[in-house]
């Protein structure tokens, strides 16, 4: 008896002690609450892992502090199964399991994300410092989210409520590579049953550096000055405020937000041509000349949630306005004559959704009825036609039933019946060019074109908690509705030099994944394993063809059977309750097996990868107080799997440092973190980066030291 | 200690895992067409005059079959480069006075290669359009092959009287 206890208190005192600045685990984990966590501290993973079938990870605002990077997704990416494209240093975009684009979706407080995520070089405009805590569900998920959500979702939380009647925030950080400076501020309280939250982030960065002198491609050499990456400069600027009401039966929140972002793009390439221009791009590091990009995000959110009784009505609100402009300097192309503006490309998209959820408790089941809608509207300017003006919709009711048949048994099945529809504009370009008849005329880009879809999808699991392990398994299908450019695109491509033609044909993408979660927990050790499957009869992929039109290569939307499969594994052991050892790794196999690149893999595949880690917590006087130092070493395998035109990327290794400190000081809490990424400034390629296209190596060493005071 | 000894060799298998399955397939074509410069023409620098031809040798190859490849001639008055032909730093030729960029010569044809082949010869005569705007060029030249796979070549022309 006596053993266990002192067993039970040792697991205590190493998941407490570690679980402030955990490597996402499933374990929750809030700063505030540090001396709130219980003896059973496995049992909070559990009621995570209990919560769906599919593999779910949880993680808080303390994981992004502890391994930010330049984005988001960036300072995700160390997670097993989430990886993050990157285009340059300070954006990037979100990729599940190998998914990304428009084959996830990112979730604000219940609201699809959306801005113009089919393109390579669009971040994905959300301020990382304001997150309160993410879930990400790898796996299909279309029953509640509907379209996109076939590698997962990522599921942003800004719904908590202050913690106390006033705490304010504030952090201060820097990154060497590219002498970012930025900070972020948060004020939130409660007044009475009334809660404001008010945030703002700014951060402002520099050309970045590689840890070579000179860039080759093709065979054109490009020095770069003092290694950096001339024009690759940018800003970011946001803001959001929230009001709600915290009430026994009613919670209700207002959240308006704001990103701004301002991205220059590596000057000597535009898309994969070069380009030298007569700008002088060297006279300074930190200005942002032609070309870059600007987006603008503008979110107005209000959700709402009703108690009747055990049960609750859940309704979502939201309007979105993304804005999104790319400059660069005009140059003719074929027919095109030279432009007289700056504005390559412009994209503003207007976007209504709306949430409504019913959930009933009987006996051992939980029902959950819901129904959702969206509708965008999308307007484009600037002289590189990419994508038609177009409204589309989607509408979806579901079901799902949750069936407890012991609080450690638990059953789920659920279906979804979704109806799309998209109107696309015609197009035509603004010079002449000669026609098939001879004559010169605008030609039609994108005719009239109409479509109505239909889709079924179900999703059914279990969760099985049996001792020190939860056992998942999930099979579902999920689906997205095709774009505008699949359907309707007829026109060359300038960004990345191609001709692209659509496909009015197209139907709705279908995705069936089965996957499996072993989670074990037994005090010092933990590990787990989810590995899936996953089936498209019907990807939709843009195909480079052999044949040229109007003098660029072809490349042609078709639907290819495709079948994927993979795993995740992280495990770690906790020794003398001040070190933690943890490894994790994943892998991936993507094959088309039908269709013109039968037998090749899928675009941006990540090759397989792992990591060792080890953390230790240094002894200290005061028990809240804290130092440690993590040292984490990464192998990542070649990738030759490739399609064209990718070119295969050898693997490489890194090695990353943190050490940190968090201490209280009065009502103070104080967390500083000084870190190193890429600590050997090694030369290696990122095969999923978008600079890869043009050979540009990954940034090299990079010193970020962060600062917060809480109060 | 057995902890540590446990862990470890569940990471050594695991890398043996990564290292191994990460193998490719062999009947893919993942080889890009290539170029064949053995008396290819135009050459780099090369003079042409309005009303002149422009004499196109080339030779192609690929590893399995090629598909087709296109021609592109444009104006370089804006100094822009996408120079393929040297590995050393290029510096772009010597500006003469910029043409006028509404008279510029713009063109650009596709070319069949016939299919099954893994070699193909390009000759072929360019007719230069007189009274267009002189100064320097760009001559470039795009072949893919059956898979999809692309290559490009450009080259610096100057057309003048």
């Amino acid at each position: 008896m006596k053993s266990i206890l002192v067993s039970a208190l040792l697991s205590v005192a190493s998941v407490q002690a570690i679980a402030q600045s955990d490597s996402a685990w499933g374990i929750v984990k809030n700063g505030v609450q540090l001396d709130e966590i219980t003896v059973n501290a496995d049992k909070s993973n559990n009621q995570i892992q209990m919560k769906l079938p599919q593999n779910i990870i949880k993680i808080d605002n303390s994981y992004i502090e502890g391994n930010f990077s330049g984005s988001l997704m960036q300072s995700l990416s160390q997670i097993p199964g989430v990886k993050a494209i990157t285009i340059g240093s300070g954006q990037s975009k979100p990729v599940i399991r190998g998914l990304g684009f428009n084959r996830m979706a990112v979730c604000e407080n219940g609201i699809k994300h959306q801005g113009q995520q089919w393109g390579h070089e669009h971040g994905l405009e959300i301020d990382q410092f304001s997150v309160e805590s993410i879930e990400i569900i790898k796996g299909p998920a279309a029953l509640i989210y509907g379209s996109d959500a076939i590698g997962g979702v990522i599921n942003i939380n800004n719904n908590t409520l202050p913690a106390k009647r006033i705490e304010c925030k504030a952090k201060l950080f820097a990154r060497s590579n590219n002498r970012t400076i930025g900070s972020s501020v948060h004020l939130g309280g409660l007044i009475g049953n009334l809660f404001y939250k008010i945030n703002a982030t700014y951060a402002k960065y520099s050309d970045y550096i590689v840890p070579v002198d000179s860039i080759q491609y093709y065979s054109y050499y490009i020095r770069l000055k003092d290694n950096r990456l001339r024009n690759t400069a940018g800003e970011e600027k946001s803001a959001s405020v929230a009001v709600g009401i915290n009430k026994k039966h009613l919670k209700s929140q207002l959240t308006i937000s704001d990103n701004y972002a301002k991205c220059g793009f590596f000057a000597n390439a535009h898309g994969i041509e070069i380009r030298l221009s007569k700008i002088d791009f060297d006279r300074s590091y930190s200005d942002i000349d032609y070309p870059y990009n600007t987006s603008n995000h503008l979110k107005i959110i209000n959700n709402n949630s009703v108690k009747i009784g055990y049960n609750s009505l859940n309704i979502d609100l939201a309007f979105q306005n993304n804005l999104r402009r790319e400059y660069s300097e005009p140059v003719s192309h074929g027919y095109m004559p030279k432009p007289d503006s700056f504005l390559e490309r412009e994209f503003d998209k207007n976007t209504y959704s709306a949430n409504l959820q019913y959930r009933v408790m009987h006996n051992k089941h939980t029902f959950c009825i819901g129904a959702n809608t969206e509708f965008q509207n999308n307007e484009t300017g600037g002289w590189g036609y990419i994508l038609p003006r177009f409204k589309s919709r989607e509408s979806g009711v579901y079901v799902q039933d949750k069936y407890f048949v012991s609080n450690d048994l638990i059953i789920s099945a659920g279906i979804r019946l979704s109806e799309m529809h998209t109107f696309i504009y015609k197009y035509r370009d603004w010079f002449r060019s000669p026609q098939t008849n001879g004559d010169w005329d605008y030609a039609l880009r994108s005719d009239y074109l109409e479509k109505h879809w239909n889709s079924l999808i179900f999703s059914a699991g279990i969760n099985w908690l049996k001792g020190n392990w939860v056992i998942k398994s999930n099979i579902g299908k999920s689906f997205r509705m095709p774009l505008p450019s699949e359907l309707g695109a007829d026109g060359v491509n300038y960004q990345i030099f191609r001709y692209e033609k659509g496909n009015p044909d197209l139907n709705p993408e279908e995705a069936y994944q089965a996957d499996l979660g072993l989670d074990f927990q037994k005090g010092w050790f933990e590990m787990r394993f989810d590995p899936f499957l996953n089936y498209f009869p019907n990807y939709i992929y843009l195909n480079p063809d052999f044949t040229y039109n109007e003098g660029l290569q072809l490349y042609n939307y078709v639907q290819n059977k495709v079948l994927r499969y993979g795993a995740e594994f992280e495990s770690s052991a906790t020794l003398f309750s001040r070190l933690k050892v943890t490894l994790e790794g994943e892998y991936l196999y993507s094959k088309q097996l039908s269709g013109n690149k039968k037998g090749f893999s899928l675009p941006f595949s990540p090759p397989c990868c792992a990591s060792l880690s080890a953390k230790y917590l240094f002894p200290q006087k005061h028990r809240a107080n804290q130092l440690y130092l993590t040292v984490a070493y990464n192998v990542t395998a070649a990738q030759n799997e490739i399609v064209p035109p990718e070119k295969a990327t050898d693997g490489h290794q890194t090695v990353n440092a943190v050490c940190g400190k968090a201490f209280v000081l009065k009502h103070l809490k104080i967390k500083t973190e000084i870190s190193v990424q890429n600590l050997f400034n090694s030369t290696y390629f990122d095969h999923t980066s978008y600079y890869r296209l043009i050979d540009v190596p990954e940034p090299g060493r990079n010193v970020s030291i962060m600062a917060s005071v809480e109060f | 200690m057995k902890k540590l000894n446990i862990l470890l060799s569940v990471f050594a298998l695991f890398c043996i895992i990564n290292i191994t399955a990460c193998s490719k397939d062999d009947d893919k074509d993942t080889e890009k067409p290539r170029f064949d410069n053995t008396g290819a023409t135009p050459a780099d620098g090369s003079k042409f005059i309005p009303g002149g031809k422009i004499i196109v040798h080339q030779i192609f190859t690929d590893n399995d079959e090629l598909g087709n490849f296109n021609i592109e001639i444009h104006n370089n008055f804006d100094g822009h480069s996408h120079s393929t032909e040297t590995g050393e730093e290029h510096e772009h030729h010597e500006h003469h006075e910029h043409g006028d960029e509404s008279g510029a010569w713009v063109f650009n044809q596709d070319y069949t290669i016939p299919a099954g082949k893994k070699s193909y010869t390009a000759d072929l005569e360019i007719d230069i359009p007189e009274g267009i705007s002189e100064g320097d060029y760009h001559f470039m030249l795009r072949v893919t092959d059956k898979t999809g796979w692309q290559e490009i070549k450009a080259v610096s022309i100057e057309i003048e009287d």
